[in-house]
């Protein structure tokens, strides 16, 4: 719990960087960052709120350490899958020379993005719940 | 007697690194670029990807990202086995 200033200033904060950190990993195979970077993002922003409101006024919604652990096991499944995916099918399919994936287009570079994206999803999701049970616990 | 000693130590240390950071190759000057230039010309060609760091990371070497990853789970998962058996 921090004082009203900060509260506000992380309530016009959060949604920017959740936006820009979902920019970050779209776009992760046209622009600087990617995955890693994305999902940092957003973790910063969810310190941000951890940090402004504290952990007893997001009482309404307490995941258990079960259900953590298999959201984040399921990411970690989604990359590994389109990693084989990638790395499988690139020997056989040319990705990048097929019709309509334009070299600087969003939808472009085969399976680039899509691992860039899961890399995210699973940076964010890891960090995040970090952040929840450190901040859980004191 | 002690500190003269670590005093010497700590300047012999001091002068050795001072010398070795003298010495060193010039920053942006490689000595070995031929997989640099290799990247630089054929990346976007093969991937498709206009970032080649993304190229580099997700496709060539990717592998090693997955070992990353691999790390990253290994972290989480040990934090949440110590806060197991507490809430």
């Amino acid at each position: 719990m921090m004082s009203r200033i900060v509260q506000q200033t992380a309530r016009v904060v959060f949604p920017l960087a959740a936006l820009f950190s979902f920019y970050v990993i779209i776009h992760g195979h046209l622009t600087p960052g990617g995955g890693f970077q994305g999902g940092v993002i957003l973790a910063s922003a969810v310190a941000l709120v951890l940090v402004a409101y504290g952990h007893k006024k997001i009482k309404s919604y307490r995941p258990t350490l079960k259900m953590m652990f298999s959201l984040f096991s399921f990411t970690m499944i989604l990359y590994f899958s389109s990693h084989f995916l990638h790395h499988s099918l690139e020997q056989w399919i040319p990705l990048a020379q097929a019709p309509g994936r334009n070299v600087g287009e969003l939808f472009s570079a085969g399976g680039i993005p899509l691992m860039s994206f899961f890399v995210g999803l699973e940076v964010m999701i890891g960090l995040v719940i970090i952040l929840i049970l450190v901040r859980r616990a004191n | 007697m002690k500190s003269f000693v670590a005093g010497m130590i700590v300047l012999i240390l001091f002068a050795f690194f001072a010398v070795v950071a003298m010495q060193l190759h010039p920053l942006g000057y490689p000595q070995a670029t031929e997989m640099d230039d290799y990247f630089i010309s054929n990346a976007q060609e093969e991937t498709g990807a206009n970032n080649v760091v993304a190229a580099v990371v997700f496709d060539y070497r990717g592998f090693d990202t997955m070992g990353e990853a691999t790390v990253l789970f290994a972290a989480v998962t040990s934090v949440l086995m110590i806060f197991w058996g507490r809430s």
